[in-house]
């Protein structure tokens, strides 16, 4: 009974992990600019291949093929930047264009994906182990308990960022309001692109460690990206840490729901509660809560 | 007068001449021209690849011989990159354009589905590959089924798990129509063989620990688990079962024998039983895959190349047919077409490179396609997911 509760637990807090990474890295984008980036899962699917491109085929060690990764989804940012976020809002484009805009530079990065690494599903290494290890009773692997502390790691780093930081109060007055943080002095822009970087290093980070246990497919943004855009609605999207909580809510939710419920409607039980969430809380659990921190 | 009636019986004359001349030219007899209309690029590339490496092996030799009747087979190939619609268009190309005798193509469902429409609209006779959907031949006229349907896969595995004695079973499936349809069909056939079902499990093919699954299947202490998953969650599932300990037998139908999963899988996929249509215990199927890994490159256990040999095996008799040759020589092409349509009926009782030594094809009018007994044997995952072995599923299936 309780080792069954334990590994509920435990696997609801890894496909968490998962899901609030994203969702805290599309809360980023979205806490600077009010954009919803729906090339978010990109980033992450770019994490992935990258780790194929660098560890399989240029053979180079996990640490050096990580820094390589990096790059690479900071010049997709730095792209999605240049080439989306500043012609549009120069032009004054309503954040919906903006979205649209993200959703054309998505659907770019695919194509330009699938000619690179083609259709199949390709085999990511692991950085660290799959041999099982035991923690108590409870057997797992080292790969999956990494996605726990890299989740904990961005969150904390986040919170000490934007609230122990001068830099973060200035990406929060952006937030709240760019034209009035311009007028104080604040080049906003510099701060939308920062949100840019940082978010798609968390999720291209997210990418090459979920790459072993999903597979690598130029797909595999997608799907990630629904559940991530989940998690940040049930939290609350104008928080990153209450979209991390959506995250770990919609994760435990799954794992309880397939360990004591049908697995068979586990996904559309969850979307049902989610709606019911939203209709009790429409800012998400958390939304108001955050508002108000701000 | 005189001159008009003369100029009428002249023109009459030179368009009977004209008449006699366009049939003369009619009784020429049709091109041996066959089209291969299949994925060679896409997501399911390797089948049609395989299937067409497989026909060449078949048509190739024969051609070198002088053909038949003198005559050589044009193989005229078409690329559908898994698009229906591309499909749609080669297809009709092969029979208006090429003159096609056959069509010979259709790996994905999808594909099939496209070329079944052809067939049936311009009668073109059909073979159908991979296609595991049971409907491509539905009704079936002019279209012939190489591939097993979905549900021949079931069957198999019920058949081996009740010659076993094995009594209670549980089931694992993604949420994706592939994993439903898997597990709904296996159950169908379990029940005829009143064998339980202890549990089905469903997932998300996007969650990173399938735990909560196989904590269930773990809990139900069925005597064997069935598994119908895409290639990398199927990787995740089977390491979430071997981490935990489980150590009953696991029955994975088709995406055990992929590529993409015995790699992701590496060695916890070791052991993996999978259904298979290709029996490499026999010899001449053994020597098929030889000559093809020396020819192609090297090749684990498939049903493409079969599939394709199978189809060119059945076709080059069909055009060695007494009343096929017949509509040949006279250049009738739709009495050549409907010939061949009637040819495969008479020609199809056979066994090719699927199947078993005592179980093959069987084309008849009410019948297009593979025997639903006795069609499959079974093969495991060996040498860290890098070979798939013959295996005797008594042995494998043994309490």
């Amino acid at each position: 009974m309780l080792m069954k509760l334990s590994y509920l637990l435990l696997a609801g807090l890894t496909n968490g992990s998962v899901y609030g990474l994203i969702g805290l890295s599309l809360s980023v984008i979205y806490g600077s600019s009010r954009v919803i980036n729906f090339a978010q899962g990109e980033f992450v699917m770019l994490g992935a291949m990258s780790a194929v491109l660098f560890m399989v085929t240029l053979a180079l060690p996990w640490p050096l093929a990580m820094l390589a990764m990096i790059a690479v989804v900071i010049v997709a940012a730095l792209a999605l930047d240049y080439g989306v976020y500043r012609p549009l809002t120069k032009r004054k484009a309503a954040p919906l264009t903006i979205m649209i805009g993200t959703l054309a530079a998505a659907i770019v990065v695919y194509g330009l994906a699938f000619l690179l690494w083609g259709p199949d599903q390709k085999f990511v290494p692991p950085v660290l182990s799959l041999t099982p290890v035991r923690i108590g009773f409870l057997v797992t692997n080292t790969q999956q308990v990494s996605l726990i502390v890299i989740f904990l790691a961005f969150l904390i780093a986040t919170w000490y960022l934007l609230y122990r930081t001068r830099f973060g109060l200035t990406v929060r007055a952006t937030g709240v309001n760019p034209k009035v943080a311009l007028l104080m002095g604040i080049r906003s822009e510099r701060i939308v692109q920062f949100s840019f970087i940082f978010s798609a290093t968390i999720s291209g980070v997210a990418g090459m460690m979920v790459g072993p246990l999903l597979g690598g497919h130029v797909g595999m943004g997608l799907l990630l990206t629904v559940k991530g855009f989940m998690a940040a609605i049930l939290g609350g999207l104008g928080s990153p840490f209450a979209a991390a909580a959506g995250g770990i809510a919609i994760g435990m939710m799954e794992a309880l729901m397939a360990g004591y419920g049908t697995s068979l409607y586990a996904e559309p039980a969850i979307f049902v509660l989610i709606l019911l969430v939203l209709i009790v809380r429409p800012y998400g659990l958390l939304g108001d809560y955050e508002a108000e921190r701000r | 007068m005189y001159r008009i009636s003369q100029l009428l019986y002249r023109s009459a004359a030179v368009a009977g001449l004209l008449v006699a001349l366009g049939a003369a030219a009619s009784a020429e007899p049709l091109k041996l021209v066959i089209c291969h209309v299949d994925d060679r690029s896409g997501s399911a590339a390797d089948t049609g690849i395989e299937s067409l490496n497989g026909l060449k092996m078949v048509i190739d030799p024969l051609n070198e011989a002088g053909g038949i009747n003198g005559q050589k087979i044009e193989l005229i190939t078409y690329d559908t990159k898994t698009d229906p619609q591309l499909a749609a268009n080669f297809g009709t190309r092969c029979s208006e354009d090429d003159k096609g005798l056959l069509i010979i193509g259709g790996s994905p469902s999808a594909v099939a589905n496209s070329l079944v429409t052809v067939a049936n609209q311009t009668k073109t006779p059909l073979y159908i590959l991979a296609a595991a959907a049971p409907n491509v031949t539905d009704n079936a006229d002019y279209q012939f089924r190489f591939g097993p349907k979905v549900t021949q896969d079931s069957i198999a595995v019920a058949d081996a798990l009740s010659k076993n004695g094995i009594k209670s079973v549980a089931i694992i499936n993604n949420s994706v129509p592939f994993g439903i349809s898997g597990a709904a069909s296996a159950t169908e056939e379990l029940a005829k063989k009143n064998i339980t079902v202890a549990t089905q499990q469903t997932y998300d093919v996007a969650a990173t620990d399938v735990s909560p699954q196989v904590i269930n299947l773990m809990q139900a202490d069925a005597e064997a688990i069935l598994v119908y998953p895409y290639p990398a969650d199927g990787a995740r599932v089977i390491r979430t079962i071997r981490q935990m300990g489980i150590d009953k037998p696991v029955i994975m139908p088709r995406v055990g024998m992929m590529k993409a999963f015995r790699e992701l899988a590496a060695d916890t996929g070791n052991g993996v039983l999978v259904p298979s249509s290709v029996d490499t215990t026999r010899p001449e199927v053994a020597e098929l895959f030889k000559k093809y890994s020396e020819q192609f490159g090297p090749l684990a256990i498939s049903p493409s190349p079969a599939q394709g040999y199978d189809a060119g095996t059945l076709t080059i008799a069909v055009l060695k047919d007494e009343k096929v040759q017949a509509a040949i020589q006279a250049g009738d092409l739709q009495g050549a077409r409907d010939a061949i349509r009637d040819a495969t009926r008479r020609h199809g009782d056979f066994v090719g490179m699927q199947g078993t030594a005592n179980s093959g094809y069987h084309f008849s009018k009410d019948n297009h396609g593979p025997t639903d007994e006795g069609f499959f044997v079974f093969v495991k995952v060996a040498d860290d997911g890098k070979s798939l072995e013959a295996v005797d599923a008594a042995a494998a299936l043994k309490k």
